[in-house]
């Protein structure tokens, strides 16, 4: 499948401003990427990189991730969204999927918003497992400047189980046609490799500093993990904490069209103090 | 096949990815166009129609998914329009997108809830539209009485069922169940058993013409229910007396789904989406049938009003 890759110029109807679709990366694996450019005639000097959640998670965040984008588009950020290899319009199935393959997305990705806004300062918001691997992409490239980490995935063995109940408690089950290599997780086919690779994922091994300043946001009535923030902090980052009581719109149907604002307005607040 | 972003739109910039078939591949005279399951982005629900859109271009139909606007990635109109009148606007201004830009000047609408209803309607409107598939389309008009009509005896099977159910039984004892709604939906129907409501008659007759109308063009319909859901109920209306001779006209296919949900989360299911659509595109030819204009009816600014 070829598909109009970075630097291609998209087709476009009149009237098209704000926000800009486009395919980039390896020709043969394009992202699907929006960049929105800052609203406000001064430009800040850091870019924002939105971190989708992945699955079924995926379609019930993007609502509140294009409100995200807009607001912080208002405030002066360029703003880049993305879906990851075989995810959302990129190209590929998700039925390949694997979690380096997207981390290398989220690497591609870093370097596009670079170019596109002209800025080497990049401050990474990620929701779910979108944080975690945001995090592990951050220490292994050298430290963003900033980071928010949402909800993000703290034990990927207990993600996985938390994955497969949900899945169970929507009525599913395993489907007896499926082959053995995959397994269903509420509309999505996540292959037995991925599933393993999101099961070992283990943020509290990180040896690096993935930011200087990061920014824990939690929503939701379940506990919070206390030992990754202490964790990055040893490292050298400087440690924000947020709890927000609010629904977690991961869990939501997308028909409820939940927005966490409160959640989303203080992301916003928190990334224009830093960038002030 | 490629895949490639877009941007469309007079009045709010909409974002789409048109896929188009390989080189090679036998071009099909007509294009698709997948529209919004309600409020869910282009890629459909569980990705849905990203996997369709592939399918169907590897049968040689350029492909549009797009976000209509206030959806997914696409601005929100300021002219205030109502979303009944602006989807088929949006609808026709991508239409006219893909004629310019490809050439193609027939077209097959797929969507699922509100995207069906909006596929009728378009299909309704535009000369160039020839197949139309409606995935649990429910609602077509905005009259609540039409809608409670519709609705109401779906309901009333569903307390039917619970009846045999003891967890029912326990929350209606237990005061858990809604009592209001129970109350409300059985005096619906008696209400719909004992009087005839001019108004939903008027829906009824109206609807009927229009599905007429569509069955006179020759237009290709899929109709595909998931079992239990109202959609069916929706169509069994707007048939009312003439179904024999709707469903003789051999135009309608009517496919249900037993067990899926109302956007058909399960892969199983997402898989029986895929083959239906591709199977009736196969056997029905949407891309052979005459249309007598290339252009829309020419009626935009009159549904803009």
């Amino acid at each position: 499948m070829t598909i109009a890759a970075g630097g291609t110029p998209i087709a476009r109807g009149p009237g098209g401003a704000g926000i800009e679709p486009f395919y980039f990366g390896d020709r043969d694996r394009s992202l699907f990427g929006c960049h929105q450019a800052p609203l406000t005639r001064m430009t800040r000097t850091c870019g924002i990189l939105l971190c989708y959640p992945i699955g079924p998670e995926y379609i019930r965040s993007h609502r509140a991730f294009r409100q995200l984008a807009a607001r912080l588009s208002k405030a002066g950020f360029h703003v880049l969204r993305f879906d990851y290899s075989g995810c959302g319009d990129s190209a590929g199935d998700f039925e390949t999927g694997r979690l380096d393959d997207w981390q290398r997305s989220i690497s591609l990705a870093v370097d596009e918003l670079k170019r596109r806004a002209g800025l080497s300062c990049v401050c990474v918001i990620g929701l779910r497992l979108g944080a975690t691997m945001a995090l592990l992409v951050g220490a292994r490239r050298g430290c963003f400047d900033a980071m928010v980490l949402w909800n993000s995935v703290c034990d990927g063995a207990a993600y996985v189980r938390e994955l497969q109940l949900w899945h169970e408690s929507a009525g599913g089950g395993a489907d007896p046609n499926r082959d053995d290599g995959f397994a269903e997780i509420v509309g999505y086919a996540f292959n037995r490799s991925l599933l393993d690779d999101i099961a070992h994922v283990d943020p509290l091994a990180l040896l690096r500093q993935p930011a200087k300043r990061i920014l824990f946001v939690h929503t939701g009535d379940t506990d919070e993990n206390d030992r990754l923030p202490a964790c990055v902090q040893q490292l050298g980052a400087v440690v924000d904490r947020l709890r927000i009581p609010g629904p977690q719109l991961w869990l939501q149907e997308p028909y409820q069209a939940v927005i966490p604002h409160q959640a989303l307005q203080s992301i916003v607040s928190w990334v224009t103090t830093v960038y002030a | 096949m490629s895949e490639q972003a877009v941007l469309f739109g007079q009045t709010a910039p909409m974002v789409g990815v048109l896929t188009d078939p390989s080189e090679g591949t036998k071009r099909q005279d007509a294009a698709v166009v997948l529209l919004n399951a309600g409020i869910v982005h282009r890629v459909g629900p569980s990705g849905l129609y990203v996997k369709l859109a592939r399918r169907l271009a590897g049968l040689g139909y350029v492909v549009v998914r797009f976000d209509g606007s206030g959806i997914g990635d696409s601005e929100v109109r300021r002219d205030h329009l109502p979303f009944e009148k602006s989807a088929v606007l949006e609808t026709i201004e991508v239409m006219d997108y893909v004629t310019r830009a490809r050439g193609v000047h027939k077209f097959v609408l797929v969507g699922i809830c509100s995207g069906a209803v909006t596929a009728f309607k378009t299909a309704c409107e535009d000369r160039r539209v020839t197949g139309a598939a409606l995935l649990n389309a429910q609602g077509f008009h905005q009259s609540g009485r039409w809608n409670a009509y519709a609705m109401n005896p779906g309901w009333v099977r569903e307390y039917w069922r619970n009846l045999r159910s003891v967890r029912s039984w326990r929350n209606a004892l237990t005061g858990r169940t809604q009592y209001r709604r129970l109350i409300g939906v059985m005096l619906g129907q008696i209400k719909i058993i004992v009087s005839r409501d001019k108004a939903v008659s008027a829906v009824a007759t109206s609807l009927a013409s229009q599905l007429a109308g569509v069955v006179e063009r020759n237009i290709r319909l899929l109709f595909m229910f998931s079992k239990g859901d109202h959609s069916a109920n929706y169509l069994n209306l707007m048939m009312g007396g003439q179904k024999k001779s709707f469903r003789a006209s051999g135009l309608i296919t009517e496919e249900t789904i037993i067990g899926a949900d109302h956007t058909f989360t399960r892969m199983a299911h997402q898989q029986r989406v895929i083959d239906t659509v591709e199977g009736w595109l196969v056997r029905t030819r949407p891309e052979g049938v005459g249309v007598r204009g290339k252009e829309s009816l020419g009626r935009r600014q009159e549904i803009a009003k």
